[in-house]
């Protein structure tokens, strides 16, 4: 895998000569691509070795390795449950959604029940846009096989890979649950947006209790997946409404509890993520790239595009998404 | 083949499944709170995983070793 900060020009080149490729950028720069085996999608927020940045300039590339052949394929929301149709033997699958788009709900609230979707390494994440330009530019994703753009549905990379490699996929969360049970949270109805939840058996005004707690949204709600911390992260609190809104789905049955406090998000994510990002295809979070003040600040090896949302198989949030092909 | 009994045990239990795939914890997850809300579902979520590992074979090795 060979991870580059790419002129577009640069970038057009390697699609020409023929490379399988993922591609982050500004939509503007991606417009310029020519048609090959890739799949884009927009941000411009970045994780370099030199650390977070935003660049409207480059493109971060990402180089399968040399060998490997894929099918570029976009379905629309109503296709989505057949996306492993499209699996590889033996391969992996990118996928990249734009948020706040009908695809990017219903992948989120339904894409663990879709057929075969566990049969291989699935990982990918969510375009996004300037902060500042939410609400006013849509998030985009690029076709590269046609060279069309897109604001909904989903980009699908299929890749077979050379003869030996080994795909592992695997988060890096720095988010542990609480040990404090008074705060295992569950939640009658699911959804990106919640009213009431039960709280040590007793079901409460969730907006309500989360202002009156104190609680510190920059800090995710954290389930245990057989062993697996996955996040879902507070979008707002609207003491109104009397809602809280997500930015992943909450689900019915399952218990979260507040994550822990943790210190400094580089030295933490240092001594837990190890090394060897150089040669991994890997995406991180925005909300880690803020509330962990990233800018200029480096993951080591880490890099690749800051996302609105990451991809192992469903949706996660403030979460690192890496994939180690090894030969 | 995994021992029907160890996939029942890991559909009814609620702990780690150390050493498994991420991919696998998630999936078995999803069985596990299914089945806690529908506890009648036990055979459609025990095939369910039967044919998911005999798609990926390796999973029957995490399970066994959880």
């Amino acid at each position: 895998m060979k991870n580059e900060f790419l002129t577009p020009a640069e970038a057009a080149e390697r699609i020409r000569a023929g490379a399988v490729m993922t591609i982050a950028g500004d939509e503007a720069l991606m417009a310029q691509l020519p048609q090959g085996k890739w799949i884009g999608g927009s941000t411009v927020y970045f994780m370099t070795q030199a650390g977070g940045k935003v660049d409207r300039e480059r493109l971060f590339c990402s180089t399968l390795p040399e060998g490997s052949t894929a099918n570029v394929r976009h379905l629309g929301v109503a296709d989505l449950p057949g996306l492993a149709d499209g699996y590889a033997a033996g391969g992996i699958t990118l996928i990249i959604i734009p948020a706040f788009s009908q695809a990017h709900a219903r992948f989120a609230e339904d894409g663990a029940t879709y057929p075969r979707l566990f049969d291989q390494p699935l990982l990918g994440w969510i375009s996004g846009v300037h902060l500042d330009d939410i609400g006013s530019v849509a998030p985009s994703v690029f076709d590269g096989a046609t060279g069309t753009r897109h604001h909904e549905g989903a980009v699908l990379l299929h890749v077979a890979l050379p003869q030996g490699a080994q795909p592992r996929l695997d988060i890096v969360n720095l988010f542990s649950q609480s040990e404090d049970p008074a705060q295992t949270v569950t939640f009658p109805e699911g959804g990106f947006a919640v009213k009431k939840a039960v709280i040590n058996g007793a079901e409460v005004d969730f907006a309500d209790y989360v202002t009156q707690h104190g609680f510190d949204t920059r800090l995710p709600l954290v389930a245990d997946y057989a062993g697996a911390n996955i996040n879902v992260s507070f979008r707002a609190v609207d003491s109104v409404a009397h809602e809280v809104q997500f930015y992943a789905p909450v689900f019915p049955g399952v218990e979260y509890r507040l994550a822990a406090p943790q210190g400094d998000y580089v030295a933490s994510f240092a001594a837990q993520a190890g090394t060897g990002g150089e040669r991994m295809l890997s995406c991180n979070c925005i909300l880690n790239y803020l509330y962990g003040e990233l800018e200029g600040r480096s993951t080591g090896g880490f890099t690749g595009p800051v996302t609105f949302g990451e991809v192992a198989y469903v949706l996660l949030n403030q979460t690192l998404v890496k994939l180690d092909v090894a030969a | 083949m995994a021992n029907e009994d160890i996939l029942k045990r890991t559909l009814s239990d609620s702990g780690d499944l150390k050493g498994a795939s991420l991919g696998t914890r998630i999936l078995v997850n999803r069985l596990r709170v299914e089945l806690r809300a529908n506890p009648t579902t036990l055979s459609a979520k025990l095939a369910e995983l039967k044919d998911y590992i005999a798609r990926n074979p390796a999973a029957a090795a995490e399970l066994a070793q959880a």
